[in-house]
């Protein structure tokens, strides 16, 4: 049964990787926006849309994998759930909007929009996943929950910085993003001490798990270390090394966190799904994971890796 | 006071009803993008190549708006409504979750597809990304119809011992595959949804075919005439599935056929029974075709079921009666409409160069999108009160938590921005890069 919850884990795993890179691109846009756009916007431009998708996938697949645990969840987070798909809704539209303006002054307006909308909804969908994993402004006994509550607590807001850091972190190794090419690392070890620092203080079976998890602990540093050692030589091997460092830390904060839910008040494995649907869910994970990995293949090697054939003229058309 | 249980109500139909438009834009759009790509491949056809190439950027731009009204409708699922969603996600939720997959082909094709044409030296081998953008769109349509037909005949769990329990037993999540509405409710909304969709750009053609001249004129035609062979197509099947639809209704559910049908006591050798209003529980200034809706059933003597046979307080709004008879008033209009046209164009009157049906093409895609729109809307009231028929009321799956009345609020004022600034940028978009010189 353990195995419904790694693949539910992983499939968040893999949307956090990609909306952390996007939190990085949205702070850049803000901050950086002459010195980032074009380097962003080649890829960002076709890989929206699969961001985008990873977070359907994990919604459907929480529902596939965790049914009953619906009912408290829909009524605790509605709110703030409801609030990032409507900043989801401004995020996708403000992107394409500016992709098909031809007019820089607008395509910086709608892309800052576009990095506010991403933002919040990112800060609301962290706020819902840290207060699941803490259960900061929930009542599982009485069934309440203050939204005020989940959205400002002190480890969420640990939560959300510490991403917002790693999206820069990973953002200036894969994009090279001169302003934040220097503090890059920085972010990336600040992050990783706030997140341990939140742990410690408000979850401690958490550390509990880390003493048991050493060896993968001490792999998150070396990659990380090898990443920032790689950069500073630019070689581009980090860029590669960072996108796995990413979803493998967001691996081990899970690995930190099982089996508990609510700050270690409920058990993950009370909420799963009966075995047949499980096992039906997980043939279909298996057989739909190769179509999509062939897909995602594809698709990279076609959009970064395969050079224009026809004429450019019309490319640039176009 | 309003009722919590409404506000969900209004943002799931709301939410729902923005979708559809944008659902049935993006499973067509794809078809008519990848015939038109293939005929100007075929024909060495500029005007089809232009065509594909526009069109895929209306498709984009639109793709991005649909996806993330249907991410909010996939939310408030389990949002709006948890005790449903948890009982489906322990029977029905194999088709949802097979959905996303079809979901993820259809957006990393269509990526492919938007940013790789330049990309193949065979042409066509870029067409093939668009087939495959259609067949994952396609296949979430169909996916994502197979949860709403368990929610009309549900199946896969025993019934009885949930009412008596309220414990799932028996679980057979393969069964809402082939639920006994799947077949039919699957065909009739992939066809109705095609014809919306390729009717919306039907009426977009002969809208701008009136507008233009010299080339663009020609590029306006063939794309008519392409959008117009689907939309003859689709009606037909739409039609075809519909009756079917109607007819298998009476046996799966009486009680919604009833209602829709306007009839309140069971009797053989029905009439159809056209139009009036209910008052009082009773039907008064309706029309009547005598014996009509019994032979439609299969003979004059087969029994048309009727309301009383079921308790009242399971009795749908009456108001689907009308619904339905507007639905098939519309559907025999486009029938007569499509056939015309094409009569016409057998007797080589050249209809597309007369302006009157052009504007009647125009005002005839308006109201496909209020068809299809009207067909959803009367195929969920019909099953009120129920969410799971005969199994789980709408009152008992809800959320009532107050949150909900402020996005119910939020969603219809940002819904009403968006939509409208989704269609200006569309226009400027085309705007900037004028068709005459794509044409070159």
């Amino acid at each position: 049964m353990a195995l419904f919850y790694w693949i539910n884990y992983a499939v968040l795993a893999s949307f956090l990787t990609l909306f952390t890179i996007e939190i990085g691109v949205a702070l850049s846009f803000i901050f950086a926006y002459e010195s980032s756009k074009d380097k962003l916007r080649r890829y960002l431009n076709p890989i929206w849309q699969i961001t985008g998708t990873f977070a359907v996938f994990y919604v459907v697949n929480f529902v596939t994998t965790f049914p009953t645990a619906l009912v408290f969840v829909g009524n605790f987070y509605i709110a703030p759930l409801l609030g990032a798909a409507l900043f989801f809704i401004l995020r996708n539209a403000f992107l394409v909007y500016s992709e098909y303006v031809n007019d820089p002054v607008k395509e910086k307006k709608y892309l800052r929009v576009y990095s506010f909308s991403a933002l919040f909804a990112a800060f609301l969908v962290i706020s819902v996943l840290s207060s699941g994993v803490s259960g900061y402004g929930v009542n599982l006994s009485t069934g309440t929950a203050s939204v005020i509550a989940i959205l400002f607590n002190p480890f969420d807001m640990l939560v959300f910085a510490s991403v917002a850091l790693l999206g820069l972190f990973i953002d200036s190794v894969v994009f090279s993003i001169e302003p934040f090419r220097k503090i890059g690392p920085i972010c990336g070890l600040v992050a990783l001490v706030l997140v341990f620092f939140g742990l410690a203080a408000y979850l401690p079976y958490s550390i509990q798990n880390l003493g048991a998890n050493i060896p993968l602990f001490t792999l998150l540093f070396v990659l990380l270390f090898a990443i920032i050692l790689f950069n500073l030589v630019r070689n581009k091997i980090a860029r590669y090394i960072s996108f796995v460092w990413l979803f493998y830390s967001i691996i081990f904060f899970g690995v930190l966190q099982y089996p508990y839910w609510f700050g270690g008040s409920a058990l993950s494995s009370s909420y799963l799904v009966n075995a047949i649907v499980g096992h039906y869910a997980v043939l279909i994970t298996i057989v739909g994971g190769i179509f999509l990995t062939i897909a995602l293949s594809a698709f990279a090697y076609i959009t970064y890796f395969k050079k224009d054939y026809q004429n450019k003229i019309q490319n640039k058309r176009y | 006071m309003i009722p919590i249980v409404d506000f969900d109500r209004f943002l799931m139909a709301f939410s729902l009803g923005v979708h559809i438009i944008l659902a049935s834009i993006g499973i067509s759009l794809p078809v008519i993008v990848v015939i038109a790509e293939v005929l100007g491949i075929r024909d060495n056809d500029r005007h089809f190549t232009v065509l594909a190439r526009r069109l895929s950027l209306v498709l984009v731009v639109l793709f991005a708006v649909g996806t993330a009204s249907g991410t909010l409708v996939a939310l408030e699922l389990f949002l709006l409504w948890p005790k449903f969603m948890a009982l489906a996600g322990q029977v029905a939720i194999l088709p949802v979750y097979m959905e996303v997959f079809a979901f993820f082909l259809e957006a990393i094709f269509l990526a492919i597809y938007i940013y790789s044409w330049d990309k193949f030296k065979g042409r066509y081998t870029h067409a093939v990304f668009g087939v495959l953008v259609a067949i994952g769109a396609a296949a979430s349509g169909v996916l994502i119809t197979m949860l709403n037909s368990f929610m009309n005949t549900p199946v896969g769990f025993n019934i009885a011992t949930y009412l008596q329990t309220g414990t799932l037993t028996m679980i057979n999540p393969l069964a809402v595959f082939n639920a006994p509405a799947t077949g039919i409710e699957v065909a009739h909304v992939l066809a109705t949804t095609y014809f919306a969709g390729t009717f919306i750009f039907c009426g977009y053609m002969a809208f701008m075919l009136l507008r233009s001249s010299g080339a663009e004129k020609e590029y306006y035609m063939k794309g008519l005439k392409l959008t117009f062979a689907l939309v003859f197509v689709t009606t037909l099947f739409s039609v075809y599935t519909g009756t079917l639809s109607i007819k298998t209704l009476a046996t799966i559910q009486p009680e919604k056929y009833a209602a829709l049908e306007g009839n309140i006591a069971a009797v053989a050798n029905a009439p159809e029974i056209i139009g009036g209003f209910f008052i009082n529980g009773t039907l008064v200034d309706y029309l009547s075709v005598p014996k009509l809706q019994s032979t439609l059933l299969g003979g004059a003597n087969v029994v048309a079921p009727g309301l009383s046979q079921y308790p009242q307080s399971t009795w749908p709004p009456l108001v689907v009666h009308d619904l339905f008879d507007l639905m098939v008033f519309f559907g025999v209009g486009f029938g007569i409409f499509v056939f015309a046209v094409l009569f016409l164009s057998i007797l080589k009157e050249r209809p597309f160069e007369r302006h009157w049906i052009l504007w009647l093409t125009v005002v005839a895609s308006i109201f496909a999108v209020l068809l299809l729109e009207l067909g959803w809307a009367m195929a969920e009231i019909a099953r009120q009160p129920w969410i799971i028929y005969n199994v789980m009321l709408v009152s008992q799956a809800a959320n009532y938590s107050p949150s909900v009345i402020p996005f119910a609020v939020l969603f219809v004022v940002i819904y009403a921005l968006i939509l409208p600034f989704t269609l200006f940028v569309l226009r400027r978009l085309f705007r900037d890069r004028p068709l005459s010189n794509d044409l070159v």
